[in-house]
């Protein structure tokens, strides 16, 4: 059986945490690293198991929660428990020839939780892990981890302007860090299948792959995984079902940007996030998307709610598409900025300066 | 074994380490060769073996995968409360 030592650990937190070598070094608690070792061990013996890892998942399942509890416990890396603990968990399995599914990863985190505060005991997370395990085998390929890292690793080395979307009636209503990824793994898809753009079902996609944002959240809580998600899409167009709607004769009133936009709009929200993106594939021209997310048992409705409640925004009274424009219009803007250039007056006299004096001198 | 000592760093810190005898005995001697502390020698000796284990392919390969299976777990997961 390989076991983990400090170097191991030192190694792993250097991965996970984004640091160099030396640097991980310095983070660790050397005494709190060997008592979670020491404890692993211990507990491994006393449940009377000479060699848990070749005693099958079981084992594999026990010896990683156990790992995992003594390092939350621990803390040898003092702010990033949980991360190094599952990371080492996991590195443990895999190094024995082992590997957990663990998606959605919404339920494991609740077990990492459990754990940590002791609510949950070794063998509790042990029995929930071990039927997640299966021989180790290599993935085909990096792409689908790559496709949700790519984005953000690229917008951190190259920070570029904040993207969005302007309209003639909204003005620039800029992405969430997570629904400028959804847009970039879309378009991404789309070059994958040579589209023009991406419609309904590759904006589908990226949000089930990215795992983060509301839109993440509220497919996790309707039990849809990204496999799942894919599968049914696959399924879908292995059948050849056409759009159930006629295509719209405006191309434009095919995307799903649009409908997103007046999603955000009818939330009162001033940005386009990943909710309003789901939101907007019950509305695309190629209801495609939709349909999926209805054989699925994620109807609009459903979505709708399950955003309310991860949110906690009641969202619009009706949805964005029976609503008119007016709401957010060049009229409201130019009263929002009178309001504006009012208070600032305001503030200007109070410091003894008259507006406009100064325009005057320039002048 | 268990051994208390300190660390002469802009951190100073007790630590205990539980070492086997063995290993022990020949970290006090390098230690008392050296003129440094145990917990100094006991540091660069992990050192080495981080780089050591940095140069293992398999152990880095599966940790990559690993990470990358799981990034997204990882990312839900919270840093520690202070």
């Amino acid at each position: 059986m390989t076991t983990l030592d400090v170097a191991d650990l030192v190694v792993i937190a250097g991965q996970v945490l984004g640091l160099a070598p030396g640097a991980a070094l310095d983070q660790l608690d050397l005494a709190a690293a060997g008592a979670a070792l020491a404890e692993a061990e211990s507990a491994l013996a006393e449940a009377a198991r000479a060699d848990p890892l070749e005693a099958g998942p079981d084992g594999a399942g026990l010896a990683a929660a156990v790992l995992i509890r003594a390092l939350l416990y621990h803390r040898p890396f003092p702010g990033h428990s949980q991360q190094v603990a599952v990371a080492a968990g996991l590195q443990l399995l895999a190094l024995n020839g082992w590997q957990a599914d663990l998606d959605p990863p919404g339920a494991a985190v609740v077990v990492v939780e459990g754990l940590a505060s002791g609510q949950l005991s070794p063998a509790d997370a042990a029995a929930w892990l071990s039927p997640r395990l299966s021989l180790y085998s290599a993935p085909p390929t990096q792409e689908a981890s790559m496709r949700t890292r790519l984005p953000r690793l690229l917008r951190a080395v190259d920070p570029r302007p904040q993207a969005g979307v302007r309209t003639p009636v909204t003005g620039f209503l800029p992405f969430t860090d997570d629904a400028h990824d959804v847009v970039v793994l879309a378009r991404a898809e789309a070059d994958r299948l040579g589209l023009d753009r991406p419609g309904s079902v590759q904006h589908l996609l990226a949000l089930a792959d990215t795992g983060q944002g509301v839109a993440a959240q509220v497919l996790r809580r309707l039990g849809l995984s990204p496999e799942a998600v894919r599968q049914q899409v696959a399924q879908m167009a292995a059948q050849h079902q056409p759009p159930a709607r006629p295509e719209p004769d405006n191309p434009f009133s095919m995307w799903v940007m649009p409908r997103a936009v007046g999603e955000a709009v009818a939330h009162g929200h001033d940005y386009i996030g990943t909710e309003h993106i789901l939101l907007g594939l019950f509305h695309a021209g190629d209801d495609t998307a939709a349909r999926a997310l209805a054989s699925l048992g994620a109807g609009e409705r459903e979505v709708r709610a399950t955003i309310a409640a991860v949110t906690g925004n009641p969202g619009p009274v009706r949805p964005a598409h029976h609503r008119g424009r007016k709401p957010v219009g060049r009229d409201d803007e130019i009263r929002r900025l009178r309001r504006e250039v009012a208070r600032l007056s305001d503030l200007l006299r109070e410091h003894g300066i008259e507006p406009g004096e100064g325009a005057q001198r320039s002048a | 074994m268990t051994e208390s000592t300190s660390q002469h760093s802009t951190r100073t810190k007790n630590m205990v380490l539980r070492l086997d005898p063995a290993l022990a005995e020949r970290l006090a001697a390098v230690a008392e060769v050296e003129g440094r502390s145990v917990s100094d020698v006991a540091r660069e000796a992990i050192a080495a073996l981080v780089e050591a284990r940095r140069k293992d392919q398999r152990f880095r390969r599966l940790l990559e995968d690993n990470l990358a299976r799981h990034q997204r777990l990882l990312d839900l997961l919270r840093d520690d409360q202070p």
